[in-house]
């Protein structure tokens, strides 16, 4: 079985299917969610939300394209740890997840589709190692010490680099603008954004 | 000024990119037993299989000719001749400690893959290693594939729903460039899902005294996931004519004891066996059929002559 069968036989409703996902992902769903909730909620709580996780699959089966489904999981188990942590944890936010734009910028009027496309362009935008530490950071919440263990780099570098990375993502939700005469989006730097299809 | 919290606006992304350091935190059994439960699903009906990790897939051989049965010697064909690398690689997987001080368990395996749609120079088989040598290249980051996400894409209906993987116009045009090549043609629709009833009434039985679930093409194309005792197997048909790069893993060729067989219907087919895979494979007039006999899933034996019972039990007049 691949990918493509495994999702066509779960849009029929087929139990092995999903067994065949969990079989795959569990580890990698159990990962990423264990990344959010280990330390401030229960092992119980782990299991619960990677199950959540199969559970959306399961039923957003029908919408799925067989493309990228590791990022959709990704993106699925990340989504439910934060609203488990958000409706447990009240926390305030801390100064490395704050970023401050100019009230110029068009960001916060575009439209959801469009505003996910500039954070996809600006997260691409980072030259590697850049992009992958601020992904484990910001996107799969590993602590500069554990992306020092896994990327075997000093935390000092960890840290600027991270710094490096909000500041290409300022620059790039800063710099929007809409292009009323052509009513094209215009992303930071030189990339043209284009409409989503 | 504006303040946004960048961990919400990751909301707004999906990645696959970054390497994880899987650990088996959760029991995937565990997951399966919660996730049916908010489910309501009932777990009995599956549980039979539930040991079964399914990876890859198939390979048999069989002959047939329509109704008439003509024998169809396959002497100068053997494994050598379906594979789409002349030697097989060895691969590293590192499984990290699940606790603290335990050390990380390290596991080395070769891999050899083999067409599933024809010997030597059959034009399906060459575009499948054309295919494949174009995937082995191509966005090797999976930096197109991060930046086109999960959503809709111009290519879906022609290539991806039918089984392409395609989601560049670069893919799409080495597909068409495959095809005009070698004078074959795409699935022509998506496929479908059906169970033992519904390939019964559609070819008759493939294989007696056995169950199974698969999914086929409008073409004639098919994959089975089936159990015949104790023994889970999974079939595929390909179309002659048709472009369906499907390939399986089977280690390395070398470990593979090779012979021929007639069976008891009077086709010759290739039989192969090693320590953790069994393979029947026909070439057929319209169709190359294979059959990957798991061997690797808990503790079962399989000896020459169970897989020349298990070639018995194919129906290779139905394909």
């Amino acid at each position: 079985m691949n990918e493509i069968k495994a999702l066509a036989k779960l849009k029929a409703g087929d139990e092995e299917a999903l067994e065949w996902f969990i079989d795959r992902y569990s580890a990698y769903v159990g990962t990423i969610v264990s990344n959010f909730l280990k330390g401030s909620m229960t092992y119980s709580d782990i299991e619960e939300v990677t199950a959540d996780v199969f559970v959306t699959l399961w039923k957003s089966a029908d919408r799925l394209y067989p493309l990228n489904l590791k990022g959709y999981l990704s993106r699925v188990s990340r989504s439910l740890s934060m609203q488990k942590l958000r409706e447990q944890v009240q926390e305030l936010p801390l100064d490395e997840d704050i970023l401050i734009i100019d009230d110029q910028s068009a960001f916060d009027g575009l439209a959801q589709e469009e505003q996910n496309q500039i954070v996809r362009q600006a997260v691409l935008a980072m030259p590697q190692p850049e992009r992958e530490i601020f992904l484990r950071f910001y996107y799969y919440n590993q602590s500069v010490n554990e992306i020092s263990v896994h990327m075997q780099m000093n935390a000092n570098t960890i840290k600027t680099k991270l710094r490096r990375g909000r500041e290409t993502l300022r620059q790039h939700l800063e710099f929007i603008h809409i292009d009323t005469e052509n009513m094209k989006v215009k992303g930071g730097d030189t990339n043209e954004c284009n409409q989503h299809s | 000024m504006n303040v946004i919290n960048i961990r919400d606006l990751m909301d707004k992304i999906q990645d696959s990119s970054v390497p994880m350091h899987e650990t088996q935190v959760v029991s995937a059994d565990r997951i399966k037993e919660l996730t049916k439960m908010k489910l309501n699903l009932d777990s009995s009906r599956s549980q039979k299989r539930r040991m079964r990790t399914i990876l890859v897939a198939v390979i048999a051989v069989l002959l047939l000719s329509g109704l008439g049965c003509t024998i169809y010697v396959i002497h100068e064909h053997n494994l050598k001749s379906l594979a789409l690398q002349s030697t097989a690689t060895t691969e590293t997987h590192v499984f990290p400690a699940l606790n603290p001080g335990e050390t990380s368990y390290v596991e080395t395996f070769q891999v050899q893959t083999i067409s599933l749609q024809g010997f030597d120079d059959s034009p399906e088989r060459l575009a499948t290693m054309e295919w494949e040598e174009f995937l082995e290249t191509y966005d090797p980051d999976k930096e197109i594939l991060y930046s086109v996400g999960n959503g809709p894409t111009q290519w879906d209906e022609k290539y991806c729903n039918c089984g392409y993987m395609c989601y560049s116009q670069e893919m799409a045009d080495k597909i068409e460039e495959i095809i005009a090549k070698y004078d074959l043609t795409l699935h022509p629709g998506p496929l479908e899902v059906f169970e033992t009833e519904e390939v019964n009434s559609k070819y008759g039985p493939v294989m007696k005294d056995a169950t199974y679930v698969g999914y086929y093409y409008p073409d004639g194309t098919f994959s089975l996931d089936g159990d015949l005792g104790e023994y889970g197997f999974q079939i595929h048909r390909s179309m002659k004519g048709v472009f369906d790069p499907i390939a399986l893993n089977i280690g390395n060729i070398e470990d593979y004891e090779e012979w021929e067989y007639e069976t008891s219907e009077g086709f010759t087919v290739l039989l192969a066996i090693s320590e953790y895979k069994a393979l029947i494979i026909a070439d057929l007039d319209d169709a190359f059929v294979s059959v990957n006999v798991l061997l690797n899933m808990g503790d079962i034996e399989m000896s020459k002559e169970d897989l020349e019972n298990m070639a018995d039990h194919l129906t290779l007049a139905n394909l």
